[in-house]
């Protein structure tokens, strides 16, 4: 009798979690369901109400070959958006990668070793990343001017480290922090020195930390609007400025705006899901039973 | 020899994190130097050129800017709602998702992930169609579902403008969170669970006095991260509302915006930044005390 | 860093030429009208077009139909001057932050940019421009005949000028006017436009018939280019005044008994006869409400009556005419618009910058340039049958006439041009939108930007007590 009232309550329970899960993926999806239909319909379909239209490739078409119409009707877009999107590709991998590399040490020695000072350089690197982009930007885009470095991919990776490098520090100060030192320890006793431990006991551990850091990193940089807009002219424009152009004075391209929209989507889920594995997988545990 | 190497481990972790910090150093301190030195100045048009002359523009600001204090409490407002908001909601759905075991978190954190990787400029633009009173899809389905009698123009009303642009916000970055917290839990350490189910504990002890002390580290990171990407929060409220109705949902970043980039006003709107800067330092400050955090 | 990667290089090279390639093959409509302009008629002109010849110019301007049509023009002026133009055109809000960041920092990075008739004056001030003055009146520079200044219609070529000294040539002027329904006024009986803002009003309490179709919209959200570009027609219409003597003594009167009645008008009007939440609306919601023909009238810029009577865009194409806006005692003021072109006082390559500006501001390009757009800013031109030809199908020729009669009779200073304008605007705008909103009755709102608007010109030393 307990048993039978325990599985029914474990069932409501489940129903429960499950309703709250599905509708939490509404409303995730439902934005986004919206943009993908209006990337179907031709323009004079988009302010149509009713539910059935007749889906067309136009936008499609017109985003990816740069076309200046969406079928008959005249919409000059941009002729170089894959060109664009590939400068996005480069500029957050880049950012996402060398941000790592270089996270990876401090951090690690944030976490391992006792120094003077530490408290106050962590404060000072949350503070970099809390810096308004609008207060730095006049005086930033005097210095790249300067340097020569405007409408260069290299100045969107400099200048995306101000807010991604703080957040892979931090991130994985707490992935090494939950290796325990006793492996690393461990790892020493049998002979490898502070710096192998690291590489042969930290780094594998980490691998999910690692992981979670890369998308994220990547997630910050590819949507980058304020400084790609500034700094960049028409050699190293990244698609979010790119898909501005379809905003006219007077008349937004929705058709366009909502397949480049989605097409901006693609890549990033492509990258995503090979790395996003290593999340699934527990920490320490597997360590431990491993 | 030795000495030497004494020497070095002294310095080893210095040096572990020189790299990084050069690297920021470099980007950052001319910026935030003109930054600090020009909202201690006058600059008019006329010339146009940054002239010193101390706290004026701070008194001003202070005394006789009514809109500054406005626009700290819309901050404070727009920080408090929808950061609790984003961290409760991602902090329940990773428990639900953690908990359930379910066979397809894979591609649930893959489309979760989506609202976080479309260009911000279509979403502004995208919600606020959403959101209009007389096509807007939302209003749409409200009144198909019988919620509503008429439709409601969540923006152009003061009672509802700032509740909406949070929800686009919390739409856009609640994943975020989840994310983190989600990586958090998988990273938990299986035998003190096993130790306090063993002991008999219930689940809420073993979420208060376990889950939530693990996790303490990621929630800071959670809650710095998201409350600093708050207080800069521009173009999402610049498409949505422009600070609008009235000055309902103008933001300290907003004002300060303004007075930078569409009056030329650059030393006043660099005073404004500033105290948006040392306004989230008090935040931050507040959570990592609160949180204590293990690592500093 | 990876520019130098050759890999890279590669695939960008493949991907520019598959897209040159398709462009060549699909953009035929901008390609046509490439062709329809000629190198004689500039090279009519007598003046040594080639004198920059072999310098290379950036342009920053804003996007839009025109500017879009300028990038097709482009390859006539490489063609005839030998410079070449690298060409930058971003959205209003992009350009415009663009444009600003990169003009004060003085880094000459856009040797040509353009500005709008009310952030000019600012950009003068700050000393960003360039004054065309010299330009003007050096032969070597200017077929005086050819160029022909004064064919300018007044309005736009006050836009381009401050204090009467000229800093920038009108790109393209606009005015506002009204839009309406002419079947859903025949079927409420109504035979013609309204005249006065009374009959404005009468029009849209018989029209209103919410929820599928709203008396009128205008423009709510806050901004000086946005909610008061069309309030200030009212303002002045209503024969209130920004200042009591603009220039020479600014205190603001903008909570006169007039600007009190306009401001309650245009909020109440639009609480009980316009969309929903009409405070955040502005032309983003203003043209598909239009074309799904959920409005009956709207005041806006005139450039939105090509998209209403677009077939492919509009569902209610062909039901639309035009007029003058309605006026009161102070008579009426069409909103006036108008984007310039300018030089970068900090550009190296001032010359070359200089014939840019002349040629797409010159006859033959505006002519060939406005065809589709009919945003002719000469009277020569919009007096040209031939050139008139296909925009007379808009509004069965009721647009191109109304057009033509707004930029006649509009003032380019029905907003006060001058330097703080863009602060004093916004802050009208707040208030006129916290009206709209109901988040204040129409005095308070007026007195309140009063107050601010005062503190700003006692700021700025404008007021002497």
């Amino acid at each position: 009798m307990n048993g039978f009232n325990r599985r029914i309550k474990i069932r409501i329970e489940k129903i429960v979690l499950y309703t709250v899960l599905a509708v939490f993926i509404a409303f995730c999806l439902f934005p986004l369901y919206v943009t993908f239909r209006m990337s179907l319909q031709s323009p004079k379909d988009v302010w149509k109400n009713t539910f059935f239209f007749l889906p067309t490739l136009d936008n499609y078409k017109a985003v990816l070959l740069g076309l200046s119409h969406v079928g008959k009707a005249s919409y000059p877009a941009v002729a170089n958006f894959p060109y664009y999107l590939l400068n996005s590709i480069i500029v957050s991998v880049a950012v996402a990668s060398v941000s790592l590399l270089l996270a990876l040490p401090m951090s690690f020695a944030m976490v391992r070793y006792k120094f003077s000072g530490k408290n106050s350089l962590l404060i000072y690197i949350f503070f970099i990343k809390m810096l308004p982009p609008l207060a730095i930007l006049f005086p930033l885009y005097v210095l790249f001017t300067k340097l020569n470095l405007t409408d260069t991919r290299t100045s969107l990776v400099i200048i995306y480290m101000t807010w991604v490098l703080p957040l892979s520090i931090w991130m994985m100060c707490g992935f090494i922090e939950d290796i325990p030192v006793a492996l690393e320890e461990s790892a020493m006793i049998d002979g490898c020195t502070r710096v192998g431990a690291f590489f042969r006991v930290v780094l594998p551990l980490a691998a999910p930390g690692i992981a979670a850091t890369l998308i994220f990193n990547l997630i910050l940089a590819w949507n980058e609007f304020l400084y790609a807009l500034v700094l960049t002219g028409s050699h190293a424009k990244t698609a979010p400025v790119a898909i501005c152009s379809f905003i006219y004075f007077q008349e937004i391209a929705w058709g366009c705006l909502c397949s480049a929209g989605m097409i901006t989507v693609i890549p990033i889920i492509f990258l995503v899901i090979p790395i996003q594995k290593y999340l699934v997988r527990g920490l320490t545990s597997g360590a431990v039973t491993g | 020899m030795l000495h030497l190497r004494g020497q070095f481990r002294k310095f080893l972790p210095y040096i572990l994190c020189s790299p990084a910090l050069l690297v920021l150093l470099a980007i950052t301190i001319m910026p935030v130097g003109y930054l600090f030195y020009t909202s201690f100045c006058t600059w008019e048009l006329e010339g146009f050129r940054p002239v010193f002359t101390g706290l004026a523009n701070y008194k001003t600001l202070l005394f006789r800017d009514s809109d500054f204090w406005h626009s700290m409490g819309i901050t404070l407002m727009y920080l408090i709602i929808g950061l609790s908001l984003q961290f409760f909601l991602a902090l329940g759905m990773a428990l639900i998702v953690n908990k359930s075991n379910l066979k397809l978190q894979g591609i649930l954190r893959t489309v979760i992930i989506m609202p976080m990787i479309i260009t911000p400029v279509v979403i502004g633009l995208l919600w606020r169609v959403m959101y209009n009173p007389t096509f807007g899809t939302i209003n749409y389905v409200l009144r198909g579902v019988g919620l509503i009698d008429q439709s409601i123009p969540w923006l152009g009303q003061t009672s509802t403008a700032l509740l909406s642009v949070i929800i686009v916000d919390t739409w856009q970055w609640t994943p975020f969170v989840f994310l983190l917290l989600t990586a958090g839990l998988k990273s938990l350490p299986v035998e003190p669970f096993e130790a306090a189910q063993v002991d008999g504990a219930t689940q809420w002890q073993m979420f208060r006095y376990l889950t939530l002390p693990f996790l303490q580290y990621i929630i800071l990171v959670a809650i710095l991260f998201r409350g600093s990407d708050i207080f800069n929060t521009f173009d999402l409220i610049y498409i949505l509302t422009k600070g609008g109705p009235g000055t309902t949902t103008q933001s300290l970043n907003m004002y300060g915006f303004y007075h930078m980039f569409s009056w030329l006003n650059l030393s006043y709107g660099a005073s404004i930044i500033v105290s948006l800067l040392i306004l989230v330092g008090l935040f931050a400050a507040f959570f990592m005390k609160i949180l204590r955090v293990r690592v500093v | 860093m990876f520019t130098r990667c050759k890999k890279f290089q590669k695939v960008k090279r493949a991907l520019l030429m598959q897209s040159v390639f398709l462009m060549v093959i699909f953009s035929t409509q901008v390609a046509m009208g490439a062709a329809g302009l000629k190198l004689a008629d500039f090279e009519r002109a007598n003046i040594d077009w080639r004198q920059a010849a072999g310098e290379s110019i950036d342009v920053m301007v804003t996007k839009y139909y025109d500017t879009e049509v300028l990038e097709s023009q482009l390859g006539t002026f490489e063609a005839l001057t030998g410079i070449k133009v690298v060409y930058h055109s971003l959205p209003e809000t992009e350009s415009r932050r663009k444009t600003l960041i990169s003009l004060s920092a003085k880094s000459g990075a856009y040797d040509v940019v353009m500005p709008d008739i009310m952030g000019l004056p600012k950009f003068v001030k700050a000393g960003f421009i360039e004054p065309l003055q010299p330009y003007l009146s050096d032969p070597e520079l200017i077929d005086k005949k050819w160029y022909d200044r004064e064919g300018i219609l007044l309005a736009s070529r006050e836009a381009g000028e401050v204090g009467e000294a000229a800093y920038a040539f009108p790109f393209t002027c606009e005015a506002s006017q009204l839009m309406y329904r002419k079947d859903l006024f025949g079927n409420a009986g109504i035979a013609k436009a309204p005249d006065t803002f009374e009959e404005l009003w009468d029009i849209a309490r018989k029209l209103h018939n919410p929820p599928t179709v709203n008396g009128i919209a205008l423009r709510g959200t806050r901004g000086e280019g946005l909610n008061i570009y069309v309030w200030s027609s009212f303002f002045r219409g209503f024969g209130a005044n920004f200042f009591l003597n603009f220039p020479r003594n600014m205190t603001p009167t903008v909570a006169s008994p007039e600007g009190i009645a306009a401001t309650e008008f245009y909020a109440k009007i639009l609480q009980d006869y316009g969309p929903l939440g009409a405070a955040s609306w502005s032309w983003e919601e203003i043209i598909p409400a239009l074309q799904r023909g959920n409005v009956a009238m709207s005041i806006d810029a005139v450039d939105i009556g090509p998209l209403l009577e677009d077939p492919e865009k509009s569902q209610t194409a062909g039901e639309w005419a035009f007029s003058v806006i309605p006026g009161g005692k102070g008579g009426r003021y069409p909103g006036i618009f108008a984007w310039l072109l300018g030089i970068d006082k900090a550009s190296k390559k001032k010359t070359a910058a200089w014939l840019f500006v002349q040629f797409a501001t010159s006859p033959p390009a505006v002519y060939q340039r406005t065809l589709k757009t009919g945003a002719a800013s000469r009277e020569s031109i919009r007096n040209d049958p031939e050139w008139q030809g296909d925009l007379l199908r808009i509004g069965k020729g009721t647009w191109l006439a109304s057009v033509t009669e707004s930029l006649r009779i509009g003032d380019a200073n029905y907003r006060p041009r001058f330097e703080y304008w863009p602060e004093m605007g916004d802050t009208l705008g707040i208030e006129v939108e916290a009206a709209i909103a109901g988040q204040k009755d129409a005095e308070e709102a007026m007195e309140k930007a009063q107050g601010k608007i005062g503190t700003l010109m006692n700021r700025k030393g404008l007021l002497a007590w």
